[in-house]
């Protein structure tokens, strides 16, 4: 096997990986967010 | 944050700055057998279609959808993958050997041409510090370009083409950078591939009508020339660079991620180094210049954090009302 193929077959591995992290970035900032609004509620009911 | 969130982010921003500093060496080689608007138009042909396969796979048909909000997307896909690519790849062929170092130090001073345009456009003018470190960035960007000749701004002329083309690209880039913002609902991957789907659309009618008004189209011996090259672009700073950046960004910030950007030229300087090239002391004196002035405002910019930080405490506000 070349380094040319190799490199092809690591970059799509890499970019697969990326395709992951990005589904689990969405996931995490949606959380955040939930958790922003969940803080911002309770401070309100606190005042 | 979490420890495995900053090592991850981390690493993503890394792989893309060390990508994007190797892209300008290996580029040159390309450059001598392929012509600029050829070379960036079949590099992002390819990555948008891997792009485009990965997003269809991870999100589905309807991550195609644009939810009205094409013209944008066309805009800052433009910016990115039309103006950027075209005229930091034609400024750094005109420039020959000296634009691969001219071409890197740009793409380092994104994070001042940012600063800029916010004073420029938005009128949100910068703390005194960052103005000073903008300076001294400038004063390192000008001893790299020169090389130390300041006669050289004199002979201008003669460059002044290849570095405003350069300069204009990466103020492209900047700008879809910043567009990212628009799009905080969406993930990395969807606006990252609409974008290089719509902005390379673009590409291909400008090099269609260059065709047309007489520009060679490359033969499959120049193509089989530079596939090692080619690979290399489209995978690496195409494809996983523009990729791990946004999501390097995502997750550490753009405070902490942004200092990464300083590995590019560093990058840029140790491959023409390992290829043979010569490095001029002010070209090393220049890209430190350009580096330490990026640690000076990130240092700033964490020190008078805390004080904004403190200001929009809802506790404080509570104890003031």
């Amino acid at each position: 096997m070349d380094y040319l193929t190799l490199m092809i077959i690591f970059g799509l591995a890499v970019l697969w990986e990326l395709a992951t992290i990005n589904k689990n970035v969405k996931k995490m900032n949606k959380q955040n967010a939930e958790l922003i609004n969940l803080y911002n509620d309770r401070s309100k009911r606190n005042q | 944050m979490k420890k495995n969130q900053v090592l991850i982010g981390a690493l993503l921003c890394l792989t893309a700055s060390i990508s994007w500093g190797a892209m300008f060496p290996v580029a040159e080689r390309a450059l001598r057998y392929i012509d600029p608007i050829y070379f960036s138009f079949l590099r992002y042909l390819a990555v948008s279609i891997i792009l485009g396969i990965l997003l269809l796979i991870k999100e589905g048909k309807k991550s195609f959808c644009l939810e009205g909000k094409g013209k944008n997307l066309l805009f800052f896909g433009t910016m990115a993958f039309t103006v950027y690519n075209f005229l930091i790849f034609s400024g750094q062929d005109l420039l020959g050997h000296n634009g691969v170092i001219v071409a890197s130090i740009m793409e380092s001073l994104m994070p001042m041409i940012s600063i800029m345009i916010m004073w420029v456009f938005k009128n949100a003018r910068p703390m005194k510090y960052t103005i000073a470190s903008m300076l001294l960035a400038l004063i390192g960007a000008i001893l790299v370009i020169t090389n130390g000749n300041l006669s050289f701004l004199f002979l201008l002329k003669d460059s002044i083409i290849p570095i405003l083309f350069i300069l204009i690209g990466v103020i492209g880039w900047v700008i879809y950078t910043m567009g990212g913002n628009q799009f905080s609902g969406w993930s990395t991957l969807r606006y990252s591939t609409l974008t290089c789907i719509l902005g390379t659309s673009v590409s291909g009618i400008i090099t269609f009508f260059a065709t047309v008004l007489g520009l060679s189209v490359p033969t499959a011996e120049v193509i089989q020339s530079i596939y090692g090259e080619m690979i290399f672009m489209i995978i690496f700073p195409g494809a996983i660079a523009l990729l791990s950046w946004n999501l390097g960004i995502k997750l550490l910030t753009p405070i902490n991620g942004i200092l990464f950007i300083n590995v590019v030229p560093i990058t840029t300087l140790v491959i023409v180094f390992i290829q043979g090239g010569s490095l001029s002391s002010f070209e090393l004196l220049g890209t430190f210049l350009v580096i330490y002035a990026l640690i000076q405002n990130n240092y700033y910019q964490r020190k008078n954090l805390p004080s904004q930080v403190e200001e929009l405490n809802p506790r404080k506000v509570k104890r003031i009302a």
